[in-house]
Order: C-alpha cells, then sequence, then structure tokens
C-alpha cells in the first residue's frame, strides 16, 4: 500500500495510480551526497562577503513612444533607458520597416481602423496616455499595440509605429492605469527567466488579454513572455514563453 | 542563542545587513538536503542539480537583501532552485550534450531490478512534460508539497497548480502504459514536508 504523504489529497481514479508510481519512484533518488556537500561549503567560503546593494541609478521618466523614439536617437536619455532602445533595435530590425506614422491607418487592413488609431488621432495620443493610462517611470518601454500573439512564432511585433490601441481589453486595464500592478507584472516574468526587462507590450495573446514581457540577460539573450492578466497579483502567470531574437 | 536555535528569517537578515556568512551557511545547510531533492527530480541528472544547487546558493546569497519577507524564506529559497533549474534546462536545450538515458540517479539500483527499471521509466517520462508540469509533479507527488506551498514556490495560482498536475498526471499516465503503470516493488517512502519548513505568514 502506498504512504500518502501528510496533507495532500489523494486524486481520484488513474492520477491516484501515477501519483502512487512517482512517489514510489522518489524514495530511489540519492539524498545530498558528500562530495556535492562540500563542494557547496568550500564555493561558500570563496564568496566575497556581501556589500550592501548600490544606489539605483535614477530612472528617466516615461515619455510618449514617438517621443521616446526621438529622445532615443537623439542619445539624451540615461544609460539604462539608451541600453533598452540599442536592444530593442538590435531585437527588433523589422522595426525599421514598419509603417510609418503616416501609412499606419492605411496598412492593416480591416483590423486597422478597429484597433489603431488613425493618422490623425496619433497627435492625441500624448493626452490619452495621461488620461486613460498610469505614468510609468520604469526603465522599460511600455507599448498599447493590441497585436494578437501566438504561440507558433512568439515574436515581438513592437507595434509601437503601428499605433496604440484605445480600447484595451478590461482585463489589462488594471495593469494600463497602475504602474505598480505592472511591475509586479514585470517582474515577475523577469524572476522567473532572469534578465533585465526592456520592452512591455498590451495586446493579446491568441484572442486572450496579454501583457508581453521582453526580457534580456547579461548575455544578450532575450526571452519574451506572454503574460495573463492574473500576473498583477501573482508575478508569473504566462500562457507561454519563448526565445526571442535567434 | 546559537545559529542552530535561530530563526530563517533573522538567519537571512543577519546575513543581508551584517553580512554574516557563518549565518547564510546555517541557513541553507539547513535546507540544501530539501533543496536537493528538488534539483535532482527536476533535472534527474545529479551533476546538473549540483550546478544548480550551487548556482541557486550563490544567487540567494547575493539577493538576500532583497528578500521582501512576504513569503517564508523556505519559499524563497525553492524559488531560487526552481529559476536555477529552469534556466539548466534552457541551456541543456540549447547545447543538447550527453542523452539523459545514459545518466542515471544515483542509488537508482536496488535489490530489485523492477525497482531500476520503473525509477528509469519515470524520469524518462518526467523529462517529456515541460519544465513547468514537471515541477509541479515533483513537488506535490514526489516531495508531497501542498498546492498552496507550491503555488507560493511557483508564483502562480492554486488553481493553475491543479491544472497543471493534473494535466501532468495525464501526461505521465499515457507515457507510463507501457509499463501497466503500476507502483514498483519495495516499500515507499516519501519525503514529507522540510522540519523547518513555516506555513506562509509564519515567523521563521
Amino acid at each position: 500500500m502506498t504512504a500518502v504523504p501528510p496533507n495532500r489529497a489523494v486524486p481520484p481514479g488513474e492520477d491516484s495510480t501515477v501519483s502512487a508510481r512517482l512517489t514510489q519512484a522518489s524514495s530511489q533518488y540519492a539524498t545530498l551526497p558528500v562530495d556535492v556537500a562540500t563542494r557547496l561549503d568550500r564555493v561558500l567560503d570563496e564568496l566575497p562577503d556581501l556589500e550592501p546593494p548600490p544606489t539605483p541609478a535614477p530612472i528617466p521618466s516615461r515619455q510618449p513612444w514617438w517621443r521616446r523614439g526621438w529622445i532615443l536617437a537623439a542619445a539624451t536619455t540615461g544609460v539604462a533607458a539608451v541600453f533598452a532602445g540599442v536592444v530593442f533595435f538590435a531585437m527588433s530590425p523589422t522595426m525599421l520597416d514598419a509603417p510609418t506614422t503616416a501609412d499606419a491607418g492605411a496598412s492593416d487592413g480591416d483590423q486597422g481602423q478597429s484597433e489603431f488609431g488613425s493618422t490623425e488621432d496619433k497627435m492625441e495620443t500624448e493626452d490619452l496616455d495621461g488620461n486613460d493610462f498610469g505614468t510609468n517611470d520604469a526603465s522599460y518601454r511600455v507599448t498599447y499595440s493590441g497585436h494578437d500573439y501566438v504561440a507558433d512564432g512568439l515574436d515581438y511585433a513592437l507595434a509601437a509605429d503601428a499605433g496604440t490601441v484605445t480600447n484595451l481589453h478590461p482585463a489589462l486595464v488594471p495593469m494600463a492605469s497602475d504602474p505598480a500592478k505592472l511591475d509586479v507584472c514585470v517582474a515577475g516574468a523577469a524572476g522567473r527567466v532572469g534578465g533585465t526587462v526592456t520592452s512591455v507590450d498590451f495586446g493579446t495573446f491568441e484572442g486572450d488579454p496579454t501583457v508581453v514581457v521582453v526580457v534580456v540577460d547579461e548575455d544578450g539573450n532575450g526571452t519574451i513572455v506572454a503574460q495573463r492578466p492574473a500576473c498583477a497579483d501573482v508575478g508569473y502567470d504566462a500562457y507561454h514563453a519563448a526565445p526571442y531574437g535567434d | 542563542m546559537s545559529l542552530s536555535e535561530t530563526a530563517d528569517k533573522d538567519l537571512l537578515r543577519r546575513h543581508a545587513t551584517g553580512g554574516d556568512k557563518e549565518a547564510f551557511g546555517e541557513l541553507f545547510r539547513r535546507h540544501r538536503e530539501r533543496l536537493w531533492a528538488v534539483a535532482l527530480r527536476t533535472l534527474s541528472d545529479p551533476e546538473e542539480a549540483a550546478d544548480a544547487l550551487q548556482d541557486a546558493m550563490i544567487n540567494a546569497y547575493r539577493s538576500a537583501a532583497r528578500f521582501r519577507g512576504d513569503s517564508a524564506v523556505t519559499t524563497w529559497l525553492h524559488r531560487i532552485v526552481v529559476n536555477a533549474c529552469l534556466d539548466r534546462v534552457r541551456r541543456r536545450q540549447a547545447r543538447p550534450a550527453v542523452p539523459m538515458s545514459d545518466r542515471l540517479p544515483e542509488e537508482a539500483t536496488r535489490d530489485h531490478p523492477g525497482a531500476h527499471a520503473a525509477v528509469l521509466a519515470v524520469r524518462e517520462a518526467l523529462a517529456q512534460l515541460s519544465f513547468e508540469h514537471r515541477a509541479v509533479v515533483v513537488y506535490i507527488d514526489m516531495l508531497g508539497y501542498p498546492v498552496a506551498d507550491v503555488a507560493a514556490i511557483l508564483e502562480v495560482p492554486p488553481g493553475t497548480v491543479k491544472s497543471r498536475a493534473s494535466r501532468a498526471r495525464s501526461q505521465l499516465a499515457t507515457l507510463l502504459a507501457d509499463d501497466g503503470n503500476r507502483p514498483g516493488p519495495g516499500d515507499v517512502r516519501s519525503i514529507g514536508p522540510d522540519t523547518h519548513h513555516t506555513p506562509k505568514g509564519g515567523t521563521s
């Protein structure tokens, strides 16, 4: 008879058989080997003493996407914003071929009119940002493309040039209006995959509301994470994650 | 009060604020057996597990000051180990080395050849699950953690843990069907929750 660990409900039917098999197999695994324990002790001894965390550099304030792009081009923002822009441009070469502001309204067919603002509306984006979206002083770039991402080829479309969606899915409004909630989601993705967040985009993942987070590690490898709206509460709750920029 | 009598959070605080390496050492030694259990069952390869555990220890050592205290210290440590294991999996996927079937868990061979075959079948089946699904069944079914604790470690809702566990078991049932999907011979000894583990909101 399989011993059931305390505080664990026995799942019904086939689940219980698989569960029992896993429990049985678990008993066959080795405990921590002495040589590994010794190695850990040695490594710990060799670690330098912990230093107080450095004072973080001032974080540039968020700008509307069209103004941010101009600032980056002028190279007048802080190192973090410049780094984010360099990585972003390095990983999204197609952005150079993306529709211009003048083309945005005509380049996306039937979808364009419902999801993206017209040329005339673009100059009102700044007002829309101030009234409908919260101010975010984070060092990562935030866009509201409304792009529908898919698992097969989860690619950061970087629809900043394609426009800004004005009718966010209701499930995404809390994160769009409260930077603290967005930070929880972003930190959850970064914490899971490891690295620095460079870009965030509000859109959909195969039709469902998502916040897409682009994380770049110290080796320059990117991971794109499509987060569910619940990430604002729990940190990491992803539909899908995939390497980016291979 | 000796280090062995000091609560987890106090040990971590002494390390983070006072650079007390001995305090961190005591904290990690207190929990490393269980953290090893997670790494070994998740990665299956003892060398990878050792590397992941070392990486996790270093990460925890360096990031101690960022512990916010909104979870148990053990939850935080497990989270770091899980992330370290995930990093290993990704590196392995990027640079395939020796096939997993050529590397066996230590002491996988017991007196019963059937037990060895059963463990091997389980290990190979686990390897075919996604990391997220594998981690859930490792914690719940192999190590006996409650769903709530697993949810805190993996930073997902309990419902997500349950659905992943259900899906993982369903996949494993299919993968293990050739073995008749029955437990192997021998006594079953499950590793219960860590004796130093405190529930969320505890005082450690």
